[in-house]
């Protein structure tokens, strides 16, 4: 009986109850998205690489190794010589190592020369290693495997021809145009850089840049694949590598070890380390992100906490005759809470609702744009949390109408 | 056991005592008696009416109602006493408009014991048949009921609870002749039949002719003889 009272009072004043749920469901809409994205964009960043226990780099800060080696944004400070990682990687404790040489790109897409370890040890996520769509690892010098967007994007299948351009910049001029690679494999989704990247094994770097000379080519290479095939493709330089150890026990030690090696200036980072010092700059925005948000659901509640109290000058009478037949204060008190409850839980509800449905048709959308892969599972522990914060925040913002209607009833 | 027994009551809402709103020497009630009031508006009637049921309480004196000290009982017991002993019908809002007939009366049922409110649907809709409310009309919010149709819902509403006193303050004023005669028609029968004891107050003297007793508020309050 109580409940029906409350409905149906809510239901004869449709009209501003309607507008009050409206605000509540926008401002509950962002709040929760807000916190989604935010824990997805964490998520799927944090998940960008696991399984590495260092990188190692030329040095320079372990924010902007990290940059540049795993997610592939800025430019390296510099190289480091191949004798060092042979060096490093046969060191007892080492169980892998993954070279990565970047420097060119493709449409925007950056190419990473590698070798074929990268398929074998390179994890992400939840260790998830990567997994082929069609095709194989490259095989031959001029093998390219795409990653799964630059597949998506470009339209390439196994089999076409892609030209590499010299430099990260969309536009390049100058194209590797002499030798193109061809298409062997695709990889399948990740949600980390792996998608937007090419990948070559380092002699084919190697290959493109033989009659290149401070980056620019030199006219009339006659050079065949042939020739090319023949020759001594090792590289002198790397950009960066990933090391993998036996034992996570040693992790320290061989990075101190790395950090002192005295025939190069080199510095090994810890990834989760340096992800979570570069997650950390992103605090600031977080916060406002948030701040904004709550200000919002604040806003919004303040809007229901004065319909309701004007609706309790118009229900005078009606508290009056709801006392007549016994109804107590409390009563009254209680009435006009558990209206303002059921106006938060429908909007909650519909929220959630327009929620779901928004992240189901916006997810290609940001796919496509952030490379985020966003789950349409809206429920985590904080937003159950914000959502019991903002049932509580009603009761507190319905005191003064009840409380109001509380003494026009004594 | 007496309906009413009044000893010094006075109330105000200030302590000053020029201010006093109510001040009656003694008054009482019998069971079963109708008691009809009159008096010019503004003389503390609904003051004196919200005393006798227990929304005000009063600054000093005794109430008793049906033998209990209402005086001497907290807020919400006096508004359980209320919702078990006492009816009441206003001149008019008498129903919360959004609810219809059916579910204004198992409100005060709600108030009474909050008993599960099907069972009761039968015990109602006798009621709403006795006092002549078609049946179409059961189920609309009472805001789209006439006048005429709202007054009775209200009375149906006053005694479901089988209360031994009812209170009617000024219920005719807003009806018209034909719909006066037939709602005092009702009242009485029901009031004779369940033996309650009838607090009528209104100033329209024509109506007091079936009661027992017919009081001025000047005579019984000291306040309003001034």
């Amino acid at each position: 009986m109580f409940l029906r009272l409350a409905t149906e009072s809510l239901l004869s004043r449709r009209g501003s109850v309607l507008m009050t749920i409206m605000a509540m469901t926008v401002s509950i809409y962002v709040l929760l998205g807000v916190e989604h994205l935010r824990h997805q964009a964490k998520e799927s960043f944090t998940n960008t690489i696991s399984g590495t226990d260092l990188i190692v780099g030329a040095r320079t800060g372990s924010v902007n190794l990290l940059l540049y080696s795993v997610f592939r944004v800025g430019s390296p400070t510099n190289n480091i010589k191949w004798d060092s990682f042979k060096h490093i990687s046969s060191s007892k404790n080492v169980e892998w190592s993954i070279p990565i040489s970047l420097g060119d790109s493709h449409k925007g897409y950056r190419v990473i020369g590698t070798n074929r370890d990268y398929f074998k040890y390179f994890s992400y996520g939840d260790r998830y290693s990567l997994k082929f769509l069609e095709g194989r690892p490259f095989n031959k010098i001029l093998d390219v495997v795409l990653g799964f967007e630059v597949a998506s994007q470009l339209g390439y299948k196994l089999g076409d021809k892609i030209v590499v351009a010299h430099g990260v910049s969309k536009t390049s001029f100058s194209l590797h145009d002499d030798r193109p690679f061809t298409v062997v494999g695709i990889l399948e989704p990740t949600g980390t850089p792996v998608d937007q990247s090419l990948h070559v094994s380092l002699q084919g770097i190697e290959a493109i840049h033989i009659d290149w000379k401070q980056g620019v080519k030199i006219p009339g290479s006659t050079l065949t694949i042939k020739q090319i095939e023949e020759m001594n493709l090792e590289p002198k330089t790397i950009t960066a590598f990933m090391v993998g150890l036996k034992s996570r026990l040693v992790t320290f030690r061989l990075q101190r070890a790395i950090n002192n090696y005295n025939k190069e200036p080199l510095m090994a980072i810890l990834p989760g380390v340096a992800l979570s010092e570069l997650w950390q700059m992103m605090r600031i925005l977080e916060g406002t992100l948030r701040l904004v948000a709550v200000l919002v659901v604040l806003a919004s509640l303040l809007g229901l906490s004065a319909m309701l109290l004007a609706s309790i000058r118009e229900r005078e009478r009606e508290i009056q005759l709801l006392r007549v037949i016994g109804g107590s204060p409390l009563f009254i008190f209680l009435l006009i809470e558990l209206e303002a409850i059921l106006i938060t839980i429908v909007s909650i509800c519909l929220a959630i609702l327009v929620l779901y449905f928004s992240l189901l048709s916006s997810d290609a959308l940001l796919t496509y744009h952030f490379g985020l892969y966003v789950s349409t599972n809206i429920f985590s522990i904080s937003s159950v949390f914000y959502l019991s914060l903002i049932i509580l925040a009603t009761i507190f913002a319905a005191v003064i109408p009840s409380l109001n209607a509380y003494r026009s009833a004594k | 056991m007496i309906s009413f027994n009044l000893e010094g009551v006075r109330f105000s809402y200030t302590d000053a005592t020029n201010d006093l709103i109510v001040d009656i020497g003694k008054w009482s009630v019998n069971p079963g008696e109708k008691i009809f009031l009159y008096g010019p508006s503004g003389c503390g009637k609904s003051t004196f009416l919200n005393i006798i049921s227990g929304m005000l309480e009063a600054s000093e004196g005794k109430v008793e109602v049906l033998g209990k000290r209402l005086d001497q009982m907290s807020p919400r017991q006096r508004d359980r006493f209320r919702a078990h002993h006492i009816g009441y019908v206003f001149q008019q809002f008498n129903l919360i408009p959004y609810l219809d007939a059916v579910a204004n009366i198992q409100l005060a049922r709600y108030f009474y014991k909050g008993n599960d409110p099907i069972v009761i649907r039968q015990e109602i809709e006798e009621l709403l048949f006795t006092l002549n409310v078609s049946s179409s009309d059961w189920y609309k919010p009472a805001q789209k009921l006439s006048i005429g149709q709202q007054q009775r819902i209200a009375i149906a509403r006053a005694f479901i609870n089988k209360p031994e006193i009812l209170i009617a303050d000024e219920p005719t004023s807003s009806l018209d002749g034909d719909n006066r005669e037939k709602f005092m028609s009702l009242l009485t029968a029901l009031v004779a039949k369940n033996h309650t004891t009838l607090i009528f107050v209104s100033h329209d003297k024509t109506l007091s002719k079936s009661f027992d007793r017919s009081e001025a508020f000047s005579e019984i309050t000291k306040v309003g003889a001034e």
